[in-house]
């Protein structure tokens, strides 16, 4: 039996148009000889009746101020998937298609209890591989499983995989299953070298390998969620990335080795990465280490990733998303770091100047130490409008030639950059949201993506 | 079939790579200056690694055996850079290190701990580097390994 995993996201199913598209594509693989198993995505986005965020807000609008429980929350998000489970089976069955509609947990995906982020620990395919060999397709619900029945319970509690679930689904049963392939429909007509809505000479890249597609997700390319290029990678399972509405043959998504001599060292793509908030803070050579120590658990626990950091005496540099930035204000706005290395405790206040009030009432009340404590301030600049904007390439090797010919290219347009960063395959600069699609097509045009 | 899936989303490896060097150069003209810097260094192959700039300098790391050759042609080009060499290079790699909250935290204060200060640091998404003095580095290593415990690690401790 040869199998073929094809996965549509919500876009993909967002209409009647859509989902007949899809059908077909589920079809044309039945005539090529593949047993297909289908994986969908809840149809269409917010405010779409059936979207993730639609079905949410059904729980959340019941009283806003009352938090709904996690366990809760997954159980009516997963509905969206299960929906188009149904809906597609139906409609693959009007095309004279045996189809039947599968949730996570019957198609055997079992997971870790990590409501809203769960892990999948194991795939038991007995029963879907049944469903295939009595000549059906199965419509697989993406994005959730189930946890293992813990007696008294019958069943299991359904979990969501979180980002990227349906991609993570689809990449799994594919490696469960041995398929052959596995493909990602979405609205593009694959991988592309840029942005297309930035760089209109943005070309399809025919083969990528897995590390250089999981750098571009990761710095900013919306392609396939890095979870399930992590496990293809590690069942070396080819992924491709094909549009629901062409027959254009797509992306292939494979192991480096498959790359030819010129791919196996190029420039892939040019990727960009908004909304970052780029915070610099001042602070006292002697105690700067035991500050940021302080200041990095706080973000720690407040569950926001610091990234972009760099190292100086007096200064702790960082960025967050501009989706955190306010908490991370919130949260230097009110502590207070103290500092006690026998004499005298140094309290330390941040001064974002984003809460004046707040800042000079905390620094009143901490003078009123008096000479038992030495109150420092630390001034905190932060810059809210800023993008990583990378050039990613496909072997280490480039990476000094690479950051080189970006600088020339940002000096020659004037563009002005605030910070450099690298990492084993891509060259970043931190820039101004405002010059960041100017510096993109720079970038696609210096390294001569338009002919890929 | 039953398939096992998903790693653990915990630290994977820890490796440190030795005799590694700083390099701190103070930009006269600016920014557009890095590039002038940097092509300098590629011109006679430098592998520079975690280039970052603080208000007017330009920090970089690069390796030991390739100090000589940078110090060089740096001087030769009219700079006065600062070297810090006899450092050591330590890696935590993660699967998805932006999923892991606090292991920034983790590490810092590890070396904290220790004693040592964390020269330079460069982060990715599957990755955190920190170039330390080479004389921290099996203590470090040893409090690491505590810290994230059945953890690969990639090191020559000789």
């Amino acid at each position: 039996m040869k199998i073929i995993v094809q996965k549509f996201g919500g876009t993909s199913l967002a209409d009647q148009n859509m989902r007949i598209m899809a059908a077909r594509k589920v079809i044309e693989a039945l005539y090529r000889g593949f047993s297909p198993v289908m994986v969908v995505s809840a149809m269409g986005r917010s405010p779409q009746p059936y979207a993730t965020d639609t079905l949410l807000a059904l729980l959340q609008n019941i009283a806003p101020e009352v938090e709904v429980e996690p366990r809760e929350k997954d159980l009516i998000i997963a509905c969206g998937e299960i929906i188009s489970a149904a809906v597609m089976a139906q409609l693959l069955k009007t095309m004279g298609i045996k189809a039947i509609a599968l949730t996570g947990a019957q198609a055997g995906i079992i997971t870790t209890a990590d409501y809203g982020n769960a892990r999948i620990l194991r795939i038991n395919t007995e029963y879907i591989l049944y469903v295939l060999k009595q000549g059906y397709v199965p419509v697989v619900a993406g994005f959730q499983g189930a946890t293992q029945a813990v007696p008294p319970q019958v069943h299991g509690d359904i979990t969501t995989l979180g980002r990227g679930g349906s991609d993570t689904t689809a990449t799994a049963l594919g490696a469960a299953l041995g398929a052959e392939r596995v493909e990602i429909y979405t609205d593009v007509d694959g991988v592309m070298t840029a942005d297309p809505s930035i760089v209109n000479e943005a070309k399809v890249l025919p083969r990528l390998s897995y590390e250089e597609v999981s750098e571009m997700t990761h710095q900013g390319a919306r392609v396939v969620h890095p979870r399930a290029i992590e496990i293809a990678m590690e069942h070396k399972l080819d992924l491709w990335v094909k549009n629901t509405k062409s027959d254009l043959p797509g992306s292939r998504i494979t192991s480096y080795e498959e790359l030819s001599f010129e791919e196996k060292e190029r420039i892939t793509a040019i990727t960009n990465l908004g909304s970052i908030g780029y915070l610099h803070i001042g602070v006292q050579e002697e105690d700067k280490p035991y500050v940021e120590v302080e200041l990095y658990k706080m973000l720690g626990k407040l569950k926001v990733n610091a990234y972009l950091a760099s190292m100086s005496s007096d200064r702790i540099t960082f960025a967050v998303t501009r989706q955190n930035l306010w908490r991370v204000r919130r949260l230097l706005d009110s502590v207070v770091v103290p500092v006690w290395k026998g004499g005298k405790p140094r309290l330390y206040l941040f001064d974002t100047a984003s809460d004046r009030v707040s800042f000079l009432i905390q620094k009143e009340e901490l003078s009123k130490l008096g000479d038992s404590a030495e109150v420092e301030v630390l001034p905190v600049e932060i810059m809210e409008n800023t993008s990583l904007v990378s050039v990613i390439f496909s072997h280490p090797s480039l990476l000094q030639k690479v950051i080189v010919r970006m600088l020339a290219v940002l000096n020659r347009e004037e563009i002005p950059f605030i910070q450099i960063a690298d990492s084993r395959l891509s060259a970043s600069v931190l820039l101004s949201d405002s010059d960041t699609a100017r510096a993109v097509r720079a970038l696609h045009k210096e390294f001569a993506l338009n002919r890929s | 079939m039953v398939t096992e899936f998903e790693k653990d989303r915990v630290v994977s490896e820890i490796e440190c790579k030795r005799d590694y060097a700083c390099l701190k150069l103070k930009l006269r003209e600016g920014r557009q200056e890095v590039e002038k810097i940097l092509r300098i260094l590629t011109e006679v192959e430098v592998h520079f690694t975690i280039p970052k700039i603080h208000k007017d300098t330009l920090n970089f790391v690069l390796p030991g055996e390739e100090t000589g050759k940078a110090m060089e042609r740096l001087k030769g080009a009219g700079y006065n850079p600062q070297l810090l060499a006899g450092c050591s290079l330590v890696t935590v790699y993660a699967p998805d290190m932006r999923d892991l909250f606090g292991i920034m935290v983790q590490i810092l204060e590890t070396m904290l701990r220790q004693g040592a200060e964390v020269l330079q640091v460069g982060d990715a998404y599957d990755s955190v580097s920190c170039l330390i003095k080479e004389e921290k580095l099996k203590g470090i290593i040893s409090a690491l390994s505590e810290v994230f415990p059945n953890t690969a690690i990639k090191c020559d401790l000789r």
